[in-house]
């Protein structure tokens, strides 16, 4: 009978490799059931500490960043504010107007004189 | 304890391995091929232990409620069914060059196909019920049941005329073969043992933190 060594590689390699997989799929399992590290404990390694530092630098960097834009906002709105607290020339060429009398001739009313709702 | 039992089935498997293709000769009948007696009846035999030990496991849990053996049932019965389904395939991978046919629906092959269905709707069941103490209770109910096909699996080849041969360790006078052959097969025994007891363990012990993270 020949020796048909193709038959005993499969049989041998089919329970290694399921046998293997089964014992990953455990060690899988296995770790994400296992508590997040913190930064400060023993167990974590010179990367996880650089890649920790790293992300740091960058939170710091990008919230100087905001407070500066902050800032920045913060004086162009007030500059927006002192402006809408002066009056235009626009506002002051229409106030100077209404004091005119009217070139149709009929009264016109004193504005200082005049009720809110006027 | 669970560590140790790994590396102690990695070195027992090593050592399995090379029992079987190094000291192991070469059979005169059938070649080779004959190789692979010595996983294919470990398989089976972790299939027993694996089923025998969901159907105790079980009856300790109905009588005494206790979490932990309902997750070494479950433990034992998912890895029970990764080595009986191993045990098929391999079974019918020596049985393609040895009979001339990758599967026929005997006595021996059609209970312990019956098996694997059982076990397989055993972690189905466990899949669907969402309570676990219900899922457990249930499981543990199945558990009892489907180890009854056992004896029906091993004496089959008795019962009835089949393709597959009887036992060759496991019968009434023992191994009548040659040491050359028995002593590679005792190991890969033990060491497929070894493995079944380290994956329990593991799973086992994973289902245990499932269960405590979800309550």
């Amino acid at each position: 009978m020949p020796d048909n060594w193709g038959f005993v590689v499969a049989a041998y390699g089919l329970t290694a490799a399921v046998l293997a997989l089964y014992w990953r799929h455990l060690v899988r399992k296995e770790k994400e059931l296992r508590p997040p590290k913190t930064a400060d404990s023993k167990g974590t390694d010179s990367r996880s500490d650089s890649s920790s530092a790293t992300s740091a630098r960058n939170v710091a960097g990008t919230a100087t960043a905001n407070t500066e834009r902050t800032r920045q906002t913060s004086s162009s709105d007030r500059e927006i504010a002192e402006r809408s607290r002066q009056p235009s020339s626009s506002d002051r060429e229409i106030a100077e107007r209404s004091r005119q009398p009217s070139s149709s001739g009929h009264p016109r009313p004193d504005p200082t004189s005049r009720g809110p709702l006027q | 304890m669970v560590r140790a039992l790994g590396w102690l089935s990695a070195i027992a498997l090593a050592t399995g391995l090379v029992m079987a293709f190094g000291v192991a000769p070469r059979e005169s009948s059938q070649g080779n091929v004959q190789r692979i007696m010595y996983v294919h009846p470990p398989l089976a035999w972790v299939a027993y232990v694996a089923f025998a030990v969901v159907a105790v496991a079980s009856i300790a849990y109905l009588a005494r409620r206790r979490p932990a053996a309902d997750h070494l049932a479950h433990a034992s019965a998912e890895v029970g069914v990764v080595f009986t389904g191993l045990a098929i395939a391999t079974g019918s991978i020596w049985g393609k060059p040895t009979w001339g046919t990758w599967w026929t629906w005997d006595a021996r092959l059609t209970s312990v196909a019956i098996l694997f269905v059982m076990y397989v709707g055993y972690l189905l069941l466990r899949g669907t019920i969402e309570d676990p103490d219900r899922a457990a209770r249930y499981c543990a109910v199945l558990g009892i049941v489907a180890a009854l096909d056992m004896p029906l699996v091993h004496f089959s080849v008795y019962w009835w005329r089949t393709l597959h041969q009887p036992p060759s360790l496991m019968k009434p006078g023992g191994f009548t073969g040659s040491a050359v052959i028995l002593w590679p097969l005792l190991v890969n025994l033990a060491a497929f043992t070894v493995l079944y007891a380290y994956l329990v363990a593991k799973r086992a012990r994973l289902l245990g933190a499932e269960r405590g993270a979800l309550a």
